[in-house]
């Protein structure tokens, strides 16, 4: 099951990566889980919306406003998806 | 080419003139229709008619807008379509000279045209697009505007509203689509309507219609039929449509 699990989640993160590097212009390999709206310059909060429609998607599934809400680092968002793919 | 059978269309002032010529259209193409509007005595006719779902809904306020929302979406669900509609019509120089001595405009019909014509749409788009979002709506929001928004001698407050109106339909325009949303204006030239005939001077009034191309006032039936053919038009987006018989061109 772990294996399993550690797979999803590698995808996940993959997928992620590819977005972020597509909506926030982070190049490949280089996206940290600590970043956040202030270290991107790119990411300002039209962008942030476009992000959340591009997750959903990508993941299929629907964002609360409070899980949105939570979405405040590329960790935070990475975590966010992690859970939701698992759910 | 979107469907209308079945879709939550909101109105605002569409008790009356063009916003109730738009409600008739949209039931004949069998939407959900529903109006916001005050109290008035084609308000309290409407309310009887079992085809409408009629809001009590003061579009100024804020307040009244977000639970008439919240009340809408509860009653039926979503809402895919919202038709910015209420508008009051108001002319009055920015200074003039009469038998009194000088007369400056009124800065409380500033406020009242600028709430009434403007703000009552920022507040509506934002709660009926925040609803929209929840359900993942692909909506429609629709401003109508009007060429006086290009500024009109004697309408520094319903010109200024309007041509903010048009703004807002670019901006959202831009901003929305991400959601799947859209937003078009419709902007109509003078029309054979009571407000027009009540704010406008006769004399005026036939000035105006000899410069029509067409020499006729428009009718609501004309500019309702335009507003639905742009809600079922998929591609529109972030046009500000005139239709004003070529007084404009």
């Amino acid at each position: 099951m772990q294996t399993v699990s550690n797979s999803s989640t590698s995808k996940n993160s993959e997928a992620l990566d590819e977005i972020f590097q597509e909506f926030l212009r982070i190049p490949k390999g280089t996206a940290t889980d600590a970043m956040t709206m202030e270290d991107v310059e790119s990411w300002d909060s039209l962008k942030h919306m476009e992000l959340i429609v591009a997750i959903e998607e990508r993941f299929g599934f629907q964002l609360t406003f409070d899980e949105i809400g939570t979405m405040q680092s590329l960790g935070a968002i990475r975590d966010l998806v992690n859970t939701k793919s698992a759910a | 080419m979107l469907a209308l059978k079945g879709k939550v269309c909101l109105v605002t002032g569409g008790a009356s003139g063009l916003g109730l010529e738009i409600i008739e259209q949209l039931l004949r193409e069998e939407a959900v229709s529903v109006i916001f509007d005050i109290e008035s005595e084609g308000f309290r006719a409407l309310q009887n008619r079992p085809d409408l779902a009629v809001f009590k809904c003061d579009v100024t306020d804020e307040e009244q807008v977000a639970n008439s929302i919240k009340a809408v979406t509860e009653q039926f669900g979503q809402i895919d379509v919202l038709v910015n509609n209420v508008g009051i019509l108001y002319s009055a120089p920015l200074i003039s000279f009469g038998g009194g001595g000088l007369k400056l405009h009124d800065s409380s019909e500033w406020q009242r045209v600028i709430s009434t014509n403007l703000s009552s749409a920022f507040y509506m788009t934002k709660h009926a697009v925040q609803a929209m979002l929840t359900r993942r709506t692909k909506g429609v929001i629709v401003n109508i505007t009007s060429i006086s928004a290009r500024g009109n001698a004697g309408q520094s407050a319903y010109s200024a509203a309007k041509a903010g109106l048009e703004a807002l339909t670019k901006v959202w325009a831009k901003e929305l689509p991400v959601f799947g949303i859209r937003c078009f204006a419709v902007a109509p030239g003078f029309c054979d309507t009571e407000s027009t005939h009540v704010a406008v001077n006769e004399t005026i009034l036939q000035d105006t219609i000899k410069r029509v191309p067409l020499k006729r006032l428009g009718k609501t039936a004309e500019i309702a039929a335009f507003v639905v053919a742009g809600i079922k038009n998929d591609y529109l987006n972030g046009k500000v449509l005139e239709i004003d018989g070529g007084l404009v061109i």
